[in-house]
């Protein structure tokens, strides 16, 4: 016999990850889910992003790092919150996952939960985490073919960064080609080149982020349906 | 690779409908997967061949149905299939447009024997 079924692969994960958004709404605490590459500078991005973010609001941070905790090592100089998700090999963040980091916070004393997940630009994107913004950050030196070459992330992130802007002079990058992938892609995806190394660009991002997590109102129906 | 991951939630789901529905050998599990969801085939299948043998799946060849992405225009309502990661309107040009289809994974049909009632 043959039973017929509609049922998701994707909904456990995502079911969970909608709690997980109403309970973070509830305490008004806003969450960002940073995805990229390894090498990419999640890690200094979030760094440069701390040292304005932290003076505004209480944050923390959700490492997920596959073996190590050097990342996190480097950020405890903020005097973050954090917590360390070792996924042990896997290349992705789920849900569940930060359920149980979120479970180590104080929410009440928290206004921004910062995750960088693992680097990886296709995994992580198949599972949503409860997040309310998806940045994705490519860098110059991955070449401008990132967009097209990896459309999922670009359709689910809210906003793209383009770090390592300082080394395009010793590439064959071309931001026009990087620039036409998004708009065919995601248009309206707001982009900020910049260079967390030198600081170039950088104002422009933290300008906007400040005012995406500290005053706009929650976008939770985008989140969920991306 | 998160087919891994898609695969244990998909055989966990075979194992609640099987015994929901009293189903033994199953013999067949057919899943549609939606084009905008970056599931490699044969990943896919190598993991689900891998991880079946220990549930109600052990015995089950696994079926892939992959589905277009689809989205629809919110400026003129033309629905159009998305090509090359073109998600504007093809139509009128508008970029606000929606994805209806071809972003879910799902499972679709599971073929089986009902088990009898005095076992």
């Amino acid at each position: 016999m043959i039973i017929e079924l509609q049922q998701s692969v994707m909904r456990a994960n995502n079911t969970k990850a909608s709690e997980l958004r109403a309970m973070l709404d509830a305490k008004q605490v806003k969450m960002i889910n940073i995805i990229g590459s390894p090498g990419a500078g999640k890690t200094t991005l979030l760094e440069r992003t701390l040292e304005r973010l932290s003076a505004r609001t209480a944050v923390a941070v959700i490492e997920g790092d596959v073996e190590t905790a050097r990342d996190a090592e480097r950020l405890q100089r903020f005097g973050v919150q954090l917590v360390s998700i070792n996924t042990g090999g896997m290349c992705h963040l789920e849900a569940p996952a930060i359920a149980g980091a979120l479970e180590q916070l104080n929410l009440s004393e928290i206004g921004v939960v910062v995750i960088e997940n693992v680097g990886n630009l296709i995994c992580p994107v198949e599972f949503d985490l409860g997040d309310h913004l998806k940045v994705a950050i490519s860098s110059v030196p991955e070449g401008d073919d990132k967009p097209g070459k990896y459309p999922a992330l670009f359709r689910a992130a809210e906003v793209a960064v383009l770090n390592k802007i300082d080394l395009a002079p010793y590439t064959d990058f071309s931001l026009e080609a990087f620039e036409a992938d998004l708009r065919s892609i995601n248009p309206g995806l707001p982009l900020f080149p910049l260079s967390a190394r030198t600081s170039e660009g950088l104002e422009a991002w933290l300008d906007w982020l400040e005012q995406r997590v500290l005053t706009a109102p929650l976008d939770t129906d985008r989140s969920s349906s991306s | 690779m998160h087919e891994m991951s898609l695969v244990q939630e998909l055989l966990r789901i075979i194992d609640d409908v099987a015994e929901r529905e009293r189903l033994r050998d199953i013999s067949r599990v057919t899943v549609a997967v939606g084009e905008g969801r970056q599931v490699v085939d044969e990943l896919f299948r190598f993991a689900f061949d891998n991880a079946k043998a220990a549930g109600a799946a052990r015995d089950a060849v696994l079926e892939l149905e992959f589905v277009p992405i689809v989205a629809v225009c919110n400026a003129c309502g033309g629905r159009f299939r998305v090509e090359e990661h073109r998600y504007s309107c093809p139509s009128c040009g508008a970029g606000e447009t929606e994805v209806v289809e071809g972003e879910d994974i799902v499972i679709t049909e599971l073929e089986g024997e009902r088990k009898n009632d005095d076992h």
